[in-house]
């Protein structure tokens, strides 16, 4: 989003109006639930968490400051509510069964679909989801949600420094993982 | 960043993302639409409130004035 279309929304946002936050939600929603999904590993549970994101965002719209970048922003709010969650259900377990739940439409349907579905995506993913949460939400802020390291490294509320030297262990993880679980498929897209 | 790190960020940069559900969407927006529209006009009463504030402070301090006036007048009379 450009910086000035953003600040105008802010503006617009603060005072009341409800066509700047459509299209706030419209820019941001898919971003949000994409990422919660992947940290929670579970849809539904991302759902609420996105839910409550943007009911922070227009609850608390007139203290906004002038000049909030909304991406990290709600990316902040979004990790703060999934680090509570975390803390209030200790849902830190692996459940290979959830990462289903990441497709937009649960299973396919269709022997077509089935053949779609790219079967490194699906390695990836599940990559993705054996990291430790830390790692993963650095690697998914930077490395899926486009987000620039020093906005990622606020979002997680650590020094820009930390957040690069958390950053290089995940690549390097998700890198050892993705060679143990796919080395064939790896290998092959890398030629 | 080596070649690797490249490939490892296109694959994620590629990865689809989460389709909303469209009822749930709809249903979340017009959650947050309505707390806007409380904020709206909790924000309304809040202004009339101080402006009627305002008024009556403003009323009290021209009787105070007034009273204050009657009062040193009734002196002046007096001695």
């Amino acid at each position: 989003m450009e910086r000035e279309l953003e600040v105008e929304l802010v503006s617009r946002l603060r005072a009341g109006d409800t066509t700047a936050f459509d299209h706030i939600f419209a820019t941001f929603n898919q971003r949000i639930l994409s990422f919660l999904t992947r940290m929670a590993r579970n849809r539904s549970v991302a759902e609420d968490l996105a839910e409550e994101t943007w009911l922070r965002l227009v609850s608390g719209g007139d203290a906004l400051r002038a000049d909030t970048r909304l991406g990290p922003w709600l990316f902040t709010v979004a990790r703060n509510l999934y680090v509570s969650y975390c803390r209030s259900r200790s849902r830190e377990e692996a459940y290979t069964a959830d990462l289903i739940l990441l497709w937009p439409a649960g299973l396919p349907q269709s022997p077509y679909q089935v053949a779609a579905m790219n079967e490194f995506e699906e390695h990836v993913e599940a990559a993705i989801a054996s990291l430790p949460p830390i790692y993963r939400e650095a690697l998914l802020l930077v490395g899926v949600e486009q987000l620039l390291p020093a906005d990622a490294a606020k979002v997680c509320g650590i020094s820009p420094e930390s957040f690069r030297q958390r950053l290089s262990r995940a690549r390097a993880m998700m890198s050892r993982s993705l060679a143990n679980h796919t080395h064939k498929e790896w290998s092959r897209e890398r030629s | 960043m080596n070649d690797h790190d490249d490939r490892l960020f296109e694959i994620l940069a590629s990865l689809p993302t989460v389709t909303p559900d469209a009822g749930r969407e709809s249903l979340v927006r017009a959650r947050c639409h309505s707390v806007m529209a409380r904020r709206a006009i909790r924000h309304v009463r809040t202004r009339r409130d101080s402006r009627a504030g305002l008024f009556d402070l403003a009323g009290a301090a021209a009787l105070c004035i007034y009273l204050a006036a009657m009062l040193s007048e009734a002196v002046r009379l007096i001695s």
